[in-house]
């Protein structure tokens, strides 16, 4: 026998309202989840591989200009066994839009 | 019914979510080859001061008395090789005397590097911009091998294969000490 409170479908408007905040909190709490997860920003480093060096950007001005920068960050490596390559970039922490980078490579 | 349903597509949509995450994880902390693949040869490194004692020696390294220090560089494409050579494939921890010395333009981006290529296990020092390793020793390349004995710089190298270069490190030992004994023998 039916109630007055009761809806069609035999379930209470209250019973209703706490499956929909149960349902809605599982959904958040995903949501927020998946936030965590992808929403972390990690510090982008270097990522852009030229000959021997691994830079943050692909380079973009000369050597010289790259020494140029009061604070730039300059290292070699060995390309082949006869060619080694210098690898420069502007300094910075992490791999900032800013930083610029230069490559030049040299037969030894 | 509805309840379990949406439970069930919940947990099944976290573990998509859980399972590209891990995905994305694993590929970036899987490093690229590339560079000079594994060459087994061991080149000098012409740069670097022999014989140079150093005025200065940073903490945690082993004592210069026996040491070899590796020079990777957060630029150098195949210093990412090499610090899988040493963390897994095939694995140094062994390495008695042995540290690594890491060139990076900062402080943050050398931990960086150590953290990504989990260098932890390793006795590290972070030499932001390659300071120490110019100004003492003249080094500026990547990557390389600084031996010491007694406190001085004997030889420097550059290498791609970490168990060619022990290889060749430990016949020189040997080397050296027979040679040693040879003449102390002939002292008595």
């Amino acid at each position: 026998m039916s109630t007055q409170n009761d809806d069609r479908n035999g379930s209470k408007p209250r019973t209703r309202l706490k499956r929909r905040r149960f349902l809605g909190g599982l959904g958040a709490g995903g949501l927020a989840a998946a936030g965590v997860i992808f929403g972390r920003t990690p510090a982008a480093y270097a990522t852009v591989s030229v000959d021997c060096c691994n830079l943050c950007h692909s380079p973009s001005i000369s050597l010289n200009t790259c020494r140029g920068y009061s604070s730039h960050y300059i290292w070699e490596c060995e390309q082949s066994s006869s060619v080694y390559c210098l690898c420069c970039e502007t300094a910075a922490s992490g791999c900032p839009s800013g930083v610029k980078s230069a490559v030049s490579c040299y037969l030894n | 019914m509805l309840v379990v349903f949406a439970v069930a597509l919940l947990i099944v949509a976290a573990a998509v979510v859980i399972l590209f995450a891990m995905l994305a994880e694993l590929a970036t902390r899987v490093p690229e080859r590339s560079g000079p693949a594994r060459d087994p040869q061991i080149r000098p490194l012409e740069e670097a001061r022999l014989g140079h004692a150093p005025t200065g020696w940073p903490a945690g390294l082993p004592d210069p008395e026996h040491a070899v220090l590796l020079v990777l560089s957060t630029v150098c494409n195949s210093c990412r090789d090499v610090a899988e050579q040493l963390v897994v494939d095939p694995g140094h921890a062994d390495w008695t005397g042995m540290a690594v010395i890491v060139s990076s333009a900062s402080r943050e981006n050398g931990e960086e590097f150590i953290r990504r290529y989990r260098l932890t296990g390793f006795p590290v020092h972070i030499d932001a911009g390659g300071a120490w390793l110019t100004e003492e020793f003249g080094v500026h390349t990547s990557p390389g091998a600084l031996v010491f004995r007694s406190g001085k710089l004997i030889s420097a190298h550059v290498f791609n294969n970490v168990s060619s270069l022990r290889s060749a490190l430990e016949t020189v030992d040997y080397e050296n000490t027979r040679q040693e004994q040879r003449a102390q023998k002939e002292a008595v």
